[in-house]
């Protein structure tokens, strides 16, 4: 007797634990014995529904677990949107890295700042495209296609870290398909010049 | 006396008792059991073992090409746990039927994923149980297949199994009977 009891009392502890019933509940058996006297092969296709439903069910509390158990794990996978993860291709690098990169004839130096500052003074080298507004930056892309489209590496600067234009540049670019990485002067211009490495002056035209 | 140099009536009993011996199995007998502990116990190991190297097993899912690489992490996050909790469920003997379709539903993947690879050449861990370890080779070739379609017909034999010894719906299924 004890023991029977402590067997009824496991199987509500289970059922309590579990979403759903045994098949073998009291009403369920019936169907089941009316199955083995040839009954209804609907009664047969709506077990297999319900078996499918269930699976459902311990894949949703597994995806459950499983995200869980990925935000807690040190080697876990961190979600981001397509375009955050296109935008990680945007590197930020100091005058000095840039100054060894100019050094290769592949890489080509963009100036985003106003015209009318790259007028003033910038990189030897610089085109300048400049970051805002839009139209002006696409067309100034479409001047100088021929050199974005070559297997180049694009150094962009502006003011410096407060400015801003380099990498709303630096987004277009990858926004129309430049698959490399982009490489940002951090603190711009400024910093160039303060280092004392060579610059360009035009005249206003 | 026949080919074989037993007596026919011999034969005969061996060929029956052979014949009895897989309808126990098929209606569930303590190899059956055997079976789902066995492979509950490969699940769970499985499954630590991939949730604790999640980065590992993710590399493994891309170098099958097959999954958009957008799906990899879903893939690589969810796998392991329902492997690990399909395992817990087999060992323990509770929802026989829904873990093991969903374990039937797995290896026809792995099956499927393994074969087209094999036949694109490609040569590389499968990464299935994480057998490697033990030093069983996991190579995807003819051998893992075959060792995987076995598994499968494991699967469905504890799939359609009617009697499962040793486990939780069983003392659930007396339990309720006892109440009739």
């Amino acid at each position: 007797m004890l023991q029977k009891n402590s067997i009824g009392v496991f199987v509500k502890i289970i059922r309590r634990l579990g979403f759903n019933f045994s098949l073998l509940t009291r009403k369920n058996y019936r169907i089941l014995y009316d199955v083995r006297q040839g009954g209804n092969t609907m009664i047969e296709l709506s077990k297999t529904i319900k078996r499918f439903k269930e699976s459902i069910y311990i894949l949703i509390i597994s995806s459950i677990f499983g995200f869980t158990i990925n935000i807690f794990h040190p080697d876990g996978y961190i979600f981001i949107s397509k375009e955050a993860f296109n935008y990680k291709k945007i590197v930020f690098i100091s005058s000095e890295e840039a100054n060894i990169k100019l050094s290769s004839p592949l890489t080509v130096i963009i100036d985003s700042r106003d015209e009318s500052e790259y007028l003033k003074s910038h990189i030897p080298g610089a085109i300048n495209i400049p970051g805002d507004p839009e139209s002006t930056t696409i067309l100034k892309i479409k001047e100088n296609y021929n050199i974005m489209s070559q297997p180049n590496e694009l150094v962009i600067y502006c003011t410096g870290t407060s400015c801003g234009t380099s990498e709303i540049l630096a987004k277009r670019f990858i926004n129309i398909g430049y698959s490399k990485h982009i490489y940002i002067i951090e603190n711009g211009f400024p910093e160039w010049e303060k280092l004392g490495y060579p610059i360009e002056k035009e005249r206003a035209s | 006396m026949g080919k074989t140099g037993l007596p026919h009536r011999k034969r005969e009993g061996i060929l029956i008792r052979l014949k009895n011996y897989i309808s126990d199995l098929k209606y569930g007998n303590k190899t059956t059991a055997a079976f789902r502990i066995l492979l509950g116990i490969l699940f769970i190991h499985a499954g630590i073992f991939k949730v604790i190297d999640l980065n590992t097993f993710g590399r493994i899912i891309i170098k099958y090409n097959i999954l958009p690489t957008e799906l990899v992490p879903y893939i690589a996050i969810i796998l392991p746990v329902l492997e690990l909790n399909v395992g817990i469920l087999l060992f323990l003997g509770y929802r026989i039927k829904d873990s093991s379709l969903i374990s039937i539903i797995l290896m026809i993947g792995f099956i499927i994923s393994i074969s087209i690879n094999i036949l694109r050449g490609e040569s590389f861990n499968c990464g299935c149980f994480e057998l490697s370890r033990f030093g069983i080779t996991e190579e995807i070739g003819l051998a893992v297949i075959f060792r995987d379609i076995i598994i499968l017909l494991a699967f469905a034999i504890i799939f359609t199994a009617k009697k499962h010894y040793y486990s939780i719906d069983s003392i659930i299924e007396q339990e309720d009977l006892s109440h009739l």
